[in-house]
């Protein structure tokens, strides 16, 4: 056959369709003045208004329970939220701050290292509420550049009907406690990382290789865990305390052990952005999430510790300050472990369970 | 008739190209390239080689699985007698229908070494999900779909006229269907079973969920990918590396489509418009049937049980009683007002990117014909978001646009191309990665036609439009089909850059899922996909439906 591709009509349609999406795209434009516009939105002291957007980490439903308090005390605001696994809100932040354009106000995370990132590399705004005052000080950053807002705990949970549960984080390696258990991948789970810092440091290496040895199942995030245990898979596990008692109000058989040698907190600070084209508005968001009802909120939906330590726990849980009491404290050792030697971590990790 | 000018050949190339430049394959390279040029990106990667054979080898043996099954199914479905051949042949496109990391949970609650449904009735660890061979046989079965669609629609539109005169030459029914018809379809298989390759080893999901808990733990290239890039700037390097490995997959893939095709490449359809005749399976309808039904029983029927009863389901893994079961994740779920808006946009989302796929996907395989040499060039360039992990694309896309792009006209007016935090990015980010599904289906529809039949009508007097729309399109109309439901089905439930993507304060079902994954419970998530599956069931047979309504009116 000589040359017959000419006889097939594609420009026509090549052409036709490249038309179409060009104009699609052109369409989608907003067409404004060339001239620098001044759009940055005049910071108007006294009341806030405008929009202020949040990426966040906390639960859906949790989000949803605040909208209407955000409505009755911002009645000019409009919060738009982004919410998303902190892995993943980390991950679009980092994209953003990679193009220089980052749109959120306001970050709502529970990965204190990640924030901690930020505040060293200069992103955040100062700014103390007149809420913190009561707030145990191991939860605030003293140059007020984060706030933390809520605590998650990791603790350990077993079926009702299990054999004898362990009764702290190093039964689970040194051999009194003989079993299965189930732990998040620190590789991939903020949460699971920030628990595996706190085993590390007290601990070492070996606490990985234990767990190894000890035929410890690796689960992808807190869920996984959850389903490993609830299903029998494995006998106990290493959970988010909000987790099991959200569960346990399903109807689900679990029960919470406290580890004697300490639950590990993981507190979910709040920060605001230098670059906010509106901070008024994004600090009086900061309060209404400190107020006692938005705390309130983050306990009964959220099913986490509030920060007001006038507030009781989670389902009849006691407070945060017998919370604090109950954990492992942190330090700056640890926080400066987990942000600079974070890769060191993940590689130990990883190469004591490719054995 | 002349061959139109050859500058009008570089438009449509200009037009078709650009914005799959701009919009998929320019923001990656970016990315990419930004991360090879960080320090150490290329530090430690003999350390990756165990990703990068696991994801050789479950992503072939995925590839293997979908043949083998997909080949003998096609026939069995599209071209005999089988008895409910029509609601098997729904049944069957399911697997692409739900995301595969949900297929990864049913066979997780089934075949778990210890608390598996199938465990407990077989006794412990007979069956263990966890590890590369169980990763490549949910991918095989979650990818049969695209073996099975691609070979049907070669099978429809393979002339009859050959199987006749295979049969006048004395050939029986059987031996006929089999050398005449079958190595015609081949290509189509085959080139579906590279796609289900390429699928396998840039789908992220199903390795995370039954790899990680392994022992040792399974890792596949987009595993380690994502695992570096939550290690922020320290990982992205290294990730970069290992992502341009997983790329240059693409090509060799496409090389081995090309070379399997070569020998078994005809022009199928020289323009008579019989239907092709049934096979009539006669005395082995009853043995094919039940296989099939086996098949169907086990592979899909099974874990879409597992999926229900897990929703039904207080907590998970309860003990199985009738006390025990509730509708109060069905209630809880399905009518809250999130789920509906998530539904819509997600549909609207997955028809648009369906569409844009199947107009792209021509035009990629019109230009293929076209440009001839180039046109590897072209298909490869099509092909190739395909292989770049989810969330590699969603990155690339998030440093690409979220700043806006201005475009300055003489200085007085700009347009302003604000995609970030807006459905259009989504859009954008489903059609590029599937564009492939598109550019396969219609690049193989039209290797097999004959241009004659274009020509006939450019005779009769049409213009090269007309004769395009009523002589090549009709023809065409089976494999774009087929890349519309696949698309829109892959789109629909998509997960991995739905979450990262998904506007601020929006919904879509893939955000819904992973959320009512990860945070509520496996129950809800359950239901959300059983929703699902019966909502394509239906529109299936609708679909079916309508067109045996059209066929009676002909």
């Amino acid at each position: 056959m000589p040359h017959n591709p000419g006889r097939m009509p594609f420009p026509a349609l090549v052409r036709g369709a490249g038309l179409a999406l060009a104009l699609v795209v052109l369409a989608s434009c907003r067409i404004e003045s060339a001239a620098p516009s001044s759009d940055v939105v005049a910071t108007h002291e006294g009341t806030p208004s405008g929009e202020v957007w949040v990426y966040t980490s906390m639960y859906q439903h949790v989000l949803d329970a605040l909208e209407p308090l955000l409505k009755q005390r911002l009645p000019g605001v409009t919060v738009r939220w982004y919410q998303a696994g902190s892995e993943k809100v980390a991950s679009r932040l980092d994209a953003e701050r990679a193009a220089g354009a980052v749109r959120a106000d306001l970050l709502a995370a529970s990965d204190p290292f990640f924030i901690e990132r930020l505040a060293r590399a200069g992103d955040f705004l100062p700014y103390a509420s007149p809420h913190v005052l009561r707030v145990p000080r191991s939860l605030l950053d003293l140059d007020a550049r984060y706030a933390a807002i809520r605590v998650s705990t990791m603790v350990l949970v077993h079926r009702e009907d299990s054999p004898p549960p362990p009764t702290s984080f190093a039964a689970l390696v040194d051999g009194s406690w003989k079993g299965r258990v189930a732990i998040g991948d620190p590789l991939t789970s903020g949460t699971a990382f920030t628990w595996a810092v706190f085993c590390q440091a007290r601990y070492g290496d070996a606490y990985f290789t234990g767990l190894r040895e000890r035929g410890a199942i690796v689960a992808g995030g807190n869920a996984a865990v959850l389903q490993k245990v609830e299903s029998g898979e494995a006998d106990a596990g290493v959970l988010l305390l909000e987790n099991a008692l959200t569960a346990r109000a399903k109807g689900s058989h679990l029960q919470v052990v406290w580890p004697t040698d300490g639950a590990v907190t993981i507190p979910g600070p709040v920060a605001l952005f230098k670059s906010t084209p509106n901070p008024v508005a994004a600090k009086a968001v900061v309060d209404v999430l400190l107020s006692p009802e938005g705390q309130r909120l983050i306990v009964e939906k959220g099913d986490m510790h509030a920060v007001d330590p006038r507030l009781a726990g989670p389902r009849d849980e006691p407070g945060v300050e017998t919370l604090l009491q109950r954990a492992q404290p942190w330090t700056p050792a640890l926080v400066e472990q987990g942000l600079a030697r974070g890769g060191a971590l993940k590689e130990a990790f990883s190469r004591a369970f490719s054995r | 008739m002349s061959a139109p000018a050859t500058p009008l050949r570089w438009v449509g190339l200009a037009a078709w190209l650009a914005p799959l430049v701009v919009f998929a394959v320019g923001p990656v390279v970016f990315l990419l390239a930004r991360g090879l040029g960080a320090a150490g990106a290329l530090e430690g990667l003999a350390a990756e080689t165990g990703a990068l054979v696991n994801t050789l080898a479950i992503s072939t043996g995925a590839a293997a699985l979908a043949l083998v099954l997909g080949a003998p199914l096609a026939l069995l479905l599209f071209r005999t007698d089988l008895p409910l051949r029509g609601a098997y042949a729904v049944l069957f496109t399911l697997p692409s229908a739900i995301p595969a990391f949900i297929w990864g949970m049913g066979w997780l609650s089934l075949a778990s070494p210890r608390a598996g449904y199938l465990n407990r009735l077989l006794g412990e660890g007979t069956l263990d999900i966890h590890g590369p061979v169980g990763i490549a046989f949910v991918e095989g079965v979650s990818g049969l779909p695209l073996v099975l669609l691609a070979g049907g629609a070669a099978m429809r539109r393979v002339d009859p006229a050959l199987e006749e005169a295979a049969r006048v030459c004395g050939a029986s029914p059987a031996r006929a269907l089999l050398t005449t018809t079958l190595p015609l379809a081949l290509p189509s298989l085959s080139s579906g079973a590279v796609m289900v390759f390429l699928m396998a080893a840039s789908s992220f999901g199903v390795p995370y969920l039954l790899g990680v808990s392994a022992s040792p733990p399974t890792r596949v290239l987009t595993t380690r990918i994502y695992e570096l890039v939550l290690r922020a700037d320290e990982g992205l390097g290294r990730a970069s590396a290992l992502a341009l490995g997983l790329l240059l997959l693409t090509p060799v893939a496409l090389l081995a489509t090309w070379a399997l095709g070569r020998s078994g490449r005809v022009r199928l359809s020289a323009g008579k418009g019989l239907a092709s005749r049934p096979f009539a399976l006669g005395r082995g309808r009853a043995v094919a049937g039940a296989a099939v039904a086996l098949g169907c029983a086990v592979l899909v029927l099974l874990p879409l049980g597992a999926l229900v009863l897990t929703s039904l389901q207080r907590g998970f893994g309860a003990r199985l009683a009738w006390g025990e079961l509730t509708l109060a994740h069905w209630s809880g779920v399905l009518w809250a007002p999130r789920t509906l808006r998530a539904t819509g946009l997600s549909l609207l989302l997955a028809t648009g990117a369906g569409a844009l796929v199947c107009a792209l996907g021509l035009g990629a395989a019109l230009l293929q014909r076209a440009f001839r040499r180039l046109g590897a060039g072209v298909e490869a360039l099509a092909v190739w978001p395909y292989a770049v992990p989810g969330t590699v694309l969603a990155l690339a896309l998030l440093v690409a646009f979220s700043r806006d792009w201005r475009f300055i006209l003489l200085e007085r007016v700009a347009f302003v191309l604000a995609l970030a935090h807006t459905p259009w990015l989504l859009l954008v980010a489903y059609a590029g990665k599937y564009l492939a599904l598109g550019t396969r289906n219609g690049a193989e529809a039209l290797a097999q036609l004959d241009p004659s039949l274009a020509e006939a009508a450019r005779v009769s007097g049409a213009g090269p439009t007309r004769a395009f729309r009523d002589a090549t399109l009709p023809l065409l109309r089976p494999a774009l089909l087929a890349a519309f439901v696949l698309t829109f089905l892959a789109c629909a439930t998509e997960i991995t850059m739905s979450v990262l993507l998904v506007p601020a304060g929006s919904e879509v079902l893939g955000k819904l899922l992973f959320d009512l994954q990860s945070y509520a419970d496996p129950a809800a998530a359950a239901v959300l996909a059983c929703a699902f599956v019966a909502l394509v069931a239906v529109g299936q047979g609708v679909l079916a439906l309508l067109g045996r309504r059209a066929a009676e009116a002909r």
